[in-house]
């Protein structure tokens, strides 16, 4: 937050006019009428509140403070009170251990200093009148505030640095039903947010989850190691939970073995006891279509807060594109699987094989009484190269999407042979289709885009493990024809390309090299170059409104045009990542519970909270974090290239628990607590 | 490769790997800490450790020792005026949000506090280091003490500590380690009282001494000392009070070794 400025818009919460927010690094008055006193006694108190009671300053700090601004606001003031403030404040600020300890008070030292009089005057005796204003605070970090679903990140880490590792999932299971997946696939935006970033190598966030997603829930405070295929375990210990800023020495007893290759993850199957449940007391019956990773988040939200959920799925297996669209080696589908049965478990029925506008209409749904619907039906068509030949019909030329969902689905008939394969594209799904290849038998692995790696959206840890594997990368080559004899494919023609003005992504526009041309021969060509969605099911419905990009038009409220019915995922933003669609999931299901209840649809809470928090700078990358770096991440054992290209064996292996607890110590913790207040009653 | 590194104007060499505060140590510069112990590694949560680091990437920043890994041309002040006066409000603090202990009261005195400063309604039990929970989990293996809250603040990780009966096999290494003792075993006759915050928390029974007969050690921690001794070892171990090893022991001296355990050695 910036420093104190008066001039600023006055900020506004949901509807209310805020006349005040108070926050780790400063103070906005918008209402000269607010006490600061108070403004600071109830920051404190929610401070105080935030604190987590480990380390020395802030716990204790925290209550001391909250006691002095608590008597001064009673008009108790002593004299010395100012220097206390001060001296406790200072200290807390540089020897806290985490960022609530670090970066509350220095909030209290500039308002002392910028409101000395005020404070002077509460002590003596004389305040203004304070009544009539109502403090609501929001904790937050720069790692939560990134990811879509706001996961309480630091939390679960910490549950993770303290040995709690079923304690930790639950924090996770709150929000999001696919720890496992999410933990294998995610682009993790928390970790490009991470603050321990800026002091040496951001916290692994992605591969903690899924550790804790992992780890055999009968099993609590006993460490696995990796060798240990048989279920014999060691006694725990060495997990000393070592602090922000800390070196690796002694503090992990090293006690496991070796690494083996036999260690197979135990799927964690404990029912889902999230917080929301409540026991059923409304027989509400909401339809959800299609299985995806934003169709069954909602579905367990629901079910959580005890609707009949029925899900309607068009293919055979569960998961959407989780399923279909990424390979066993990145998410195995037993994990999948496992946790898609935790959510039947939860009493949500799954109908396969019926797919919406084929089987059954919306009115139809609204016929048997379903109350709402949410519709998750993905973006499963591909979009075309524009080039020459694509529409010849050639064995051999197949898109991206089909390519991966007919092997995932196990349909071989479907899918082209050969020993040259070529991908065009530069995403996450021509990197899984260049890796795919080498396990299907192809002999070589061609990957063509049309500008440079650094432009390439995929993950850059795919791409970097694709290289490993062998797949041969044309960067800045881009494809003009496909070349075809007896209807069969025989090469892709391609021109070179050099990078000219940035366009409108930010990214410099490819522009063609004349007379570059020369030929990739190959069996297969694949073109992954984007999806958009299929809805031509929708066409004939009255009342849901698609775009003319080919995507689901709703409101800020997840709502179509059509009353009633909700949409999110992928159908609503085009292709995206996996953890913006459980986001969709989750809020339609809290706004579908809000239109069944009341029979309105309103912006929640925490979507106010949201909005006002980004009004603010979450993470900084400029910010010098004050900790001793020189802590590198742990790294994560894996298959190596050579025997995990040929068959579908999950790639990495995930953390043991002294790893993870290891690479949790590093967390700094970014808590930061923001304060708003407004007049009137809460 | 040792590393130089300079504390307090002293050239000191540490071994790769150590912290500030164990270079420190070794060189007779003292850090005072109370969460920090030599067999349980750093935890990091009483910052009295605190010390001013400069050096490449540290800008004079002001970190614990007990985990700030000691570098090459790292350059350490353990007791600048800074470190001093936050050193000492956080022992004042200590102080006047624990509960009363004659232990913290004369650490507190060392640091020149006579009376705490800041009076506060909301008193900790202990000053909540963690020791016991580490040694009882890390060392011990029994896992019988936890951090417990109370569950009016859901972002509170540690408020008091409670012990797990059924786990607890009564060693003491929890009273050995505590600073401030809150806890505390109570040999009364037959059985041993395990104390938290001056409450009994577990009473086991005493396994008599096989010489004198007086009660000494429980069951459980006996055989957990046995698990850890080799097969061949462990057979020649006898159940001695630490008296009557003593007398034993101090005979063997002078008589040869090994000791003869099988008669009265008096």
């Amino acid at each position: 937050m910036d420093r104190m400025s008066e001039t600023v818009v006055p900020l506004k919460h949901g509807e209310k006019q805020l006349a005040a927010v108070i926050g780790w690094d400063g103070i906005q008055v918008f209402d000269p009428g607010i006490d600061i006193v108070e403004l600071c006694y109830e920051y404190a108190l929610a401070v105080e509140e935030s604190s987590c009671g480990q380390c020395v300053p802030c716990r204790t700090g925290t209550r001391v403070l909250a006691d002095i601004f608590s008597r001064i606001r009673a008009g108790k003031g002593r004299p010395g009170d100012m220097d206390e403030i001060t001296s406790i404040s200072t200290a807390m600020s540089d020897a806290s251990m985490c960022e609530i300890g670090k970066s509350s008070p220095r909030v209290f030292l500039y308002l002392l200093e910028r409101f000395k009089d005020v404070f002077t005057a509460a002590i003596a005796g004389t305040r203004k009148d304070s009544s009539g204003y109502t403090y609501k605070s929001i904790i937050t970090a720069p790692c939560m505030q990134a990811c879509p679903i706001h996961l309480d990140i630091p939390k679960y880490i910490e549950e993770i640095k303290l040995g709690r590792f079923r304690e930790s999932l639950e924090v996770i299971r709150q929000r999001l039903p696919l720890p496992g997946v999410v933990g294998r696939v995610c682009v993790r935006p928390c970790e490009s947010s991470c603050r321990r970033g800026l002091v040496d190598e951001p916290i692994q966030i992605k591969h903690l989850k899924r550790f804790v997603a992992d780890y055999p829930g009968d099993r609590e405070g006993q460490v696995i190691s990796r060798s240990d295929s048989t279920g014999v375990l060691e006694q725990g210990r060495g997990t000393v939970p070592p602090q922000p800023g800390m070196c690796t020495n002694n503090a992990f007893k090293e006690t496991s073995v070796g690494r083996g290759s036999g260690f197979s993850a135990q799927r964690n199957n404990l029912p889902l006891s999230i917080s929301l449940r409540k026991p059923s007391n409304h027989e509400c019956q909401v339809a959800i279509v299609g299985a995806g990773p934003s169709g069954l988040t909602c579905a367990h939200v629901l079910a959580g807060l005890g609707y009949r959920v029925t899900i309607f799925e068009m293919l055979s297996e569960p998961g959407g594109m989780a399923a279909v669209g990424i390979p066993d080696y990145r998410l195995p589908r037993s994990v999948l699987r496992s946790e898609i049965k935790a959510i039947e478990d939860e009493g949500v029925e799954i109908i396969y094989g019926k797919a919406l506008g084929v089987h059954f209409t919306l009115d139809d749904l609204e016929e048997q009484g379903y109350k709402a619907v949410f519709i998750g039906m993905g973006c499963h068509c591909h979009k075309k190269m524009g080039i020459e030949g694509e529409d010849a019909g050639y064995y051999g030329h197949v898109p991206g999407v089909y390519f991966l969902r007919n092997i995932n689905l196990g349909l071989m008939d479907a899918v082209p042979k050969g020993k040259k394969l070529v991908v065009v594209g530069g995403g996450n799904v021509a990197i899984d289709c260049a890796r795919i290849a080498f396990r299907l038998g192809f002999g070589e692995s061609h990957l063509v885009y049309r500008r440079s790696r650094k432009e390439m959206s995929a993950d850059p840890v795919e791409i970097t493990d694709a290289g490993e594997e062998g797949v041969k990368f044309h960067f800045l080559t881009a494809p003009k024809k496909i070349i075809g004899e007896h209807g069969k494919v025989t090469g892709l023609e391609c021109f070179s390309m050099e990078l000219g003005e940035p366009d409108a992504s930010g990214r410099r526009r490819p522009v063609a090299v004349k007379g570059s041309e020369f030929i990739i021969n190959s069996d297969v060509i694949v073109a992954a170059i984007g999806q958009e969605g299929d809805f031509s099911c929708l066409c004939n419905l009255p009342g849901v409104k698609t775009s003319e990009r080919g995507s689901v038009v709703v409101d800020e409220n997840l709502m179509t045009t059509r009353k009633g019915v909700f949409a999110g995922g992928d159908c609503i933003t085009g292709p995206d990542v996996l953890i913006r669609a459980c986001a969709h999931g989750r809020l339609a299901g809290l706004k579908i519970d809000r239109f069944i209840a009341t029979g309105k649809i309103e912006v929640l809470e925490e979507e106010m909270d949201e909005k006002l928090l980004n009004s603010f700078r979450g993470f900084d990358a400029d910010e010098k974090v004050k900790v001793p770096g020189g802590t590198l991440r742990v790294p994560v054992s894996h298959q190596s290239p050579l025997t995990r290209k040929r068959d579908f064996r999950e790639v990495d292996e995930g953390f043991t628990s002294e790893e993870a607890v290891k690479e949790a110590g590093r967390c700094l913790r970014c808590y930061r607590v923001l304060m708003y207040a407004y007049a009137g009653n809460p | 490769m040792n590393v130089r590194l300079e504390i307090d104007g002293k050239e000191i060499v540490a071994e790769p790997g150590m912290t500030v505060l164990e270079a420190a140590g070794r060189y007779g510069i003292r850090i005072p800490t109370l969460c920090y112990h030599k067999a349980l590694g750093p935890y990091g949560v009483c910052r009295l450790c605190i010390v001013e680091a400069d050096g490449p990437g540290l800008d004079r920043m002001v970190t614990t020792s007990c985990n700030l890994k000691a570098t090459e041309g790292m350059s350490v002040e353990t007791a600048s005026p800074r470190i001093v006066a936050f050193r000492k409000t956080i022992l004042d603090l200590l102080l006047s949000a624990t509960v009363f202990s004659h232990p913290l009261n004369e650490l507190a005195k060392a640091a020149g506090i006579r009376r705490s400063s800041f009076g506060t309604e909301k008193t900790d039990k202990c000053i909540l280091c963690g020791l016991c929970v580490r040694v009882c989990r890390d060392s011990i293996g029994a896992d019988a003490l936890r951090f417990e809250t109370t569950g009016e603040n859901r972002w509170r990780v540690a408020e008091k500590i409670r012990l797990l009966k059924e786990r607890c096999i009564g060693c003491g290494a929890c009273a050995a380690v505590c600073p401030v003792a809150a806890i505390r075993f109570e040999d009364t006759g037959p059985a041993r009282n395990i104390l938290v915050y001056g409450d009994v928390a577990n009473t086991l029974d005493l396994v008599a001494c096989s010489m004198c007969g007086t009660p000494y050690a429980t069951q459980a921690s006996i055989d957990s000392v046995m698990a850890r001794i080799d097969c061949e070892l462990r057979k020649g171990i006898k159940k001695l009070c630490p008296e009557c090893s003593r007398i034993i022991y101090a005979g063997a001296l002078a008589g040869g070794f090994p000791p003869d355990v099988s008669g009265p050695g008096r």
